[in-house]
């Protein structure tokens, strides 16, 4: 392990626990008038905090016949022994996202685009919107999906999807289909019982009626069956309580991860030959879909939610301060980020470094207007454009995190100084005080710039433990305002933009936030908190111990800050965390 | 009857949810009032409690947190707008929400929960028994109705109020999506009499085919959900026992038989298909949520229902963005109400004055509603609760809240007991028993003492 990436003891529940911390005074300030009080970076001590006492040993794997055995190119650690999750995630139903549901829906019934009925949003854990454990069917739900296989099952070409010309019997062909439509519903081949409980639904379906009427009673009932709804990650018996996953889990895992969409004929004839056992054919499959255009919309996916983007619909700024924060300017934010991503993923080196300091980004007159610099000329439309490198360097310095990441009429510092430290740093920090401090907003002031305004805590003794390792690094990003405009000064008085870090891997002083985001593309710490973030996402799920290191590692060898995220992501689905589930019966 | 239902269903199935209009009284589907009026059970809550005197003595939060004194929770002020169903309500002091644990960001899992498990050091904790008090009231008494509960929220956001078995219960805030979902989906009864005509016969068979077939569907469902069950492990248990219920609901719908699945016995005052604006401002999204509930309850769609008030402003909630000068008269700084908790002024008394106003709004519907020989919120239990006692402090306690109803005749109302300083718990548990729920403890048990004596 790095000498200064020390995971505190249950990191992995701490990072757990880390991007609501301070949930509640962001933006805020300790105010000076409360007595200081003994013990005053004390911990939440709470006794009902689940931890993992000890890490168990790590898995021995064995060969699996016909199963997908892990096997090979798992990092290794110092010791030469491979380095596999002493536990691995635990067996789960996974319940496909609305994206995931609506990808599903386009691919099975061959339309043209998703369909866009109404579904109720995801709850959200920890920053996500894919987390197993939050994804379930309420009522709400499953009437919605309800109302949309009704109105697809009508609306469905079944002389396309279930031909039936003579001499076939309209009962083979039912048959037939069951067999085919339901594999792909389902994501794999359907057991005898389930096609004859498929065809009483046709018969019932038909009866009195047509061919085609009972083939829609069969598809609509499909459409929202929770063999369809959920993704199975449950795996057959391995050793003990670990379940490897059967072949056709795997084939969805990885489909799910690269695409958001079920198996495409390809995976589906890997899975039915066992063909995604090895290193190679994993890898393999997983270089393959990433090749796919729904790849872009996932890699998207999971970096702007690692940079709390998608709360940028939400955001609403002073009209009286930004007259310019309009709807279009707000959509025009997210474009110009999902541009940038897709450009540094897909035409780029795909490095977290180049991500953090890449010197381009992507602009429309709006935007460019925002900006301060010349009108691209391309109107509406995105065209990339160059940075003024004194100003801006890659995602962090980008109008869309940064007013997503500051208040209505104030660039936030102690916000923008947490989101640092525990999302892109994977910092936990100990919770603020107990109730006897007064969390409180300093007022506006017309003579003050709003780093004068946020210094009380930090020369309070009480605030300070804390504050000293948010207020520095927000501190070094009051050029931008609140909705992201360089600034050299404010309320007439010249801006002050220099930064501290402490208790990282790069501390020091910068000015600015270039300087900061190249302080950050060299960190180690990012670098594995990047990865981590990514092992969230992917698997849907907070780390367990023991993850985080494996992690740690395994960005490790892939060149820490250089480390190439798709690399990553390939990387990570020829681990044991891809193929082994721990099974609590 | 038939012919009517049909009509507008029809019609809601053309508008597909993009327009609202005010629709006709629904008087069709009244049924023979009952016998005897089923209680109720309402959980209103808000964000950011109340201002405070100042300043705090005491070292120990939750001890200290009783020495505070709300500053205007009166009916001179920020109860105004409640003066008139006053003697509907009930008042206790020396309650706290001893589960919200020190500096506890995530507030609302433990308010309705009595249980701190639901969070740690601000994150989301898996808690797989997890269970608030309006799920534990409907897991006794929603299996009567055709929603066992519902979640109504304004501009709630994706916080964690109700928790059943551990899922969290999310509010919905889209007044068309919970339109549809009470008024606009369900399979109606067609009967047809011997005027009708041909194109009304074919419609009644056509509607007696959908329910046939998605009661197949559903049939289906829970048969693959059992299989699923066995192969799953404990820990996704919770999850599929939800699906089920949920497949549960939606067969209520085709088997009561009218729109919507009203069908259960109807109050006398009548069962209304609210009129809905358009809008996603707060008052109107205020106005229809209220208004919906009131006629869930009124339907008798549900006993068990919940109003979200604004999100309390966790990170990344709309709450943080929110400005109370766009619909709060009165308001002018450009403060987020999240801001304002945290430094709760004259301005911060205006929005919760508004907030209290609506939740006065609805209690006066349930008053008006002629129930019995009372009124339908004497047959309610109304909770009314804030995230927080103080938000700039982060309290717990003291409970900023009141009760409302007379439960039946078994709450007195039109006054004010002293708890003796107890958890939220016990208050919980008291209302659970009013509500004919025989427990003794909810939540973490640590934190129960007795019930309370509200009658």
């Amino acid at each position: 392990m790095h000498p200064l990436v020390q995971f505190p003891r249950y990191f992995s529940r701490q990072l757990a626990h880390l991007s609501l911390l301070f949930a509640l005074c962001l933006g805020l300030s300790c105010t000076a008038n409360v007595p200081p009080r003994a013990g005053s970076t004390s911990r939440n001590t709470d006794p009902n905090v689940g931890v993992n006492p000890t890490p168990t040993t790590p898995m021995q794997v064995g060969p699996s016949p016909g199963n997908t055995a892990p096997t090979g190119s798992v990092p290794v650690g110092a010791n030469g022994m491979p380095l596999v999750p002493p536990e691995p995630g635990p067996a789960a139903l996974r319940r496909l996202t609305n994206q995931e549901y609506r990808n599903t829906i386009q691919d099975l019934l061959k339309l043209p685009a998703p369909p866009t009925d109404p579904l109720i949003p995801e709850t959200q854990s920890n920053g996500y919107n894919n987390f197993a454990a939050a994804l379930t069917v309420p009522p709400t739900l499953l009437e919605q999906y309800q109302t949309l296989a009704t109105r697809l099952a009508k609306d469905a070409d079944i002389a396309s999807l279930a031909p039936c010309v003579p001499p076939a019997s309209e009962s083979d062909c039912a048959r037939s289909f069951v067999q085919t439509f339901g594999a792909s519903a389902f994501r794999r081949p359907l057991t005898s019982a389930e096609v004859d409980k498929s065809l009483a639904l046709y018969a019932l379906g038909q009866m009195g009626a047509t061919y085609a009427d009972g083939i829609r009673h069969v598809l609509e009932t499909m459409l929202y069956s929770p063999h369809l709804l959920y993704r199975f990650e449950l795996g057959t018996p391995l050793a003990d309580t670990r379940h490897a996953l059967t072949p056709y889990e795997v084939a969805s895992e990885l489909s799910y991860l690269f695409t958001a969409s079920p198996p495409d004929a390809e995976l589906v004839a890997a899975a039915a030959s066992d063909a995604l056992a090895t290193s190679a054919q994993l890898e393999a499959q997983a270089r393959r879909l990433l090749g796919q255009a729904r790849a872009h919309q996932q890699l998207r996916g999971l970096l702007t939610q690692w940079f709390e983007l998608p709360r940028l619909p939400d955001l609403t700024k002073d009209p009286v301060l930004y007259p310019t924060f309009t709807s279009s300017l707000v959509a025009s934010m997210a474009n110009e980020s999902n541009a940038f991503i897709d450009s540094v993923m897909w035409e780029g080196d795909a490095r977290l470094s180049t991500l953090l300091t890449a010197p381009y980004s992507f602009a429309n007159a709006e935007l460019a207007n925002l900006y301060g610099m010349p009108d691209p000329g391309t109107g509406a439309d995105l065209s990339r454009v160059k940075l003024d490198p004194r100003e801006r360097a890659g995602l962090l310095t980008q109008a869309s995190v940064l007013a997503a990441h500051s208040k209505p009429g104030d660039s936030a510092p102690i916000k923008r100084g947490k989101f640092v430290r525990t999302v892109l740093l994977c910092q936990p920090l100990a919770p603020p005080l107990p109730s006897v401090i007064k969390i409180t907003v300093p007022p506006p002031d017309p003579t003050l710039t709003t780093r004068e305004r946020f210094a009380a805590h930090s020369a309070n003794p009480t605030c300070a433990g804390c504050h000293s390792l948010i207020d520095g690094v927000g501190f070094g990003l009051e050029n931008f305002d609140a909705i992201g405009q360089f600034r050299t000064s404010e309320n007439n008085k010249p801006v002050d933009a220099g930064g501290m870090l402490t208790g990282t891997d790069v501390n020091g002083a910068f000015s600015g936030g270039v300087e900061l985001a190249t302080k950050l593309s060299t960190s180690a710490q990012v670098a594995t908190c990047a990865g981590l973030q990514t092992y969230r996402w992917m698997f849907g799920r907070m780390e367990s111990p023991g993850e985080p290191e494996l992690v740690q590692a395994l960005v490790g060898q892939l060149g820490q800050g250089q480390v190439d995220l798709r690399e990553l992501l390939v990387a990570l689905t020829k681990t044991d965390s891809f193929l082994v589930r721990t099974f609590t019966p | 009857m038939s012919k009517a239902l049909i009509r507008r269903r029809q019609l809601l199935f053309r508008l597909g949810g993009a327009a609202f209009l005010a629709v006709p009284v629904f008087r069709d589907t009244l049924r023979e009032a009952r016998a005897a009026s089923p209680l109720r059970f309402i959980v209103l809550t808000y964000p950011g409690g109340v201002r405070c005197a100042e300043p705090l003595t005491g070292e120990n939060a939750v001890a200290g947190a009783f020495d505070m004194k709300p500053i205007g929770f009166d009916f001179g002020g920020l109860l105004s707008g409640l003066a008139p169903v006053q003697s509907d309500l009930l008042f206790v002091d020396g309650i706290g929400n001893f589960a919200m644990a020190e500096f506890n960001a995530h507030t609302p899992h433990s308010v309705l929960t009595g249980d701190s498990r639901g969070q740690a050091e601000g994150m989301e904790m898996e808690t797989p028994d997890l269970n608030s008090i309006d799920q534990i009231v409907a897991k006794a008494i929603g299996t009567q109705t055709r929603f066992a509960s519902l979640q109504f929220g304004v501009v709630a956001g994706s916080e964690h109020w109700s928790f059943l078995n551990g899922s969290r219960l999310d509010a919905v805030s889209d007044p068309k999506v919970m339109f549809t979902r009470l008024f606009a989906n369900g399979v109606p009864t067609a009967s047809t009499g011997s005027g009708a005509t041909q194109a009304e016969v074919q419609a009644a068979a056509a509607m007696e085919r959908l329910r046939t077939l998605r009661q197949s569907s559903l049939d289906e469902f829970a048969d693959e959900i059992q299989g699923i069950k066995a192969i799953s492990g404990s820990l996704e248990q919770q999850k599929l026992d939800l699906h089920l219920s949920s497949i549960r609901e939606l067969e209520k719908g085709l088997l009561s038989g009218s729109a919507g699945g009203i069908g259960v016995s109807m109050p006398g005052a009548g069962c209304a298909v609210p009129s809905i604006t358009a809008g996603s401002d707060v008052p109107a999204v205020g106005a229809a949520m209220n208004d919906m509930l009131f006629q869930a309850i009124n339907c008798d769609l549900t006993r068990v229902a919940s109003l979200q008030w604004l999100g309390t402003g966790i990170d990344g909630t709309p709450c943080t963005a929110i400005l109370p000068s766009s619909w709060v008269p009165g308001v002018t700084s450009e403060k987020n109400h999240h801001s304002m908790q945290h430094e709760p002024d004259a301005e911060f008394d205006l929005v919760q004055t508004w907030i209290f106003s609506q939740i006065g709004a609805l209690l006066q519907k349930l008053k008006n509603a002629p129930e019995g020989g009372g009124s339908m919120l004497d047959n309610s239990v109304v909770l009314v609760v804030s995230s927080m006692s103080h938000g700039g402090y982060h309290m717990g306690s003291p409970f900023i809240g009141f009760v409302a109803g007379k439960g039946g005749g078994q709450i007195r109302t039109g006054r004010t007991i002293d708890a003796g300083r107890v958890a939220l718990n016990d208050l919980h548990v008291s209302l659970a028993n009013v509500m004919g729920v025989n427990i003794t403890t909810m939540g973490e048990a640590k934190f129960n003492k007795s019930p309370l004596n509200l009658g």
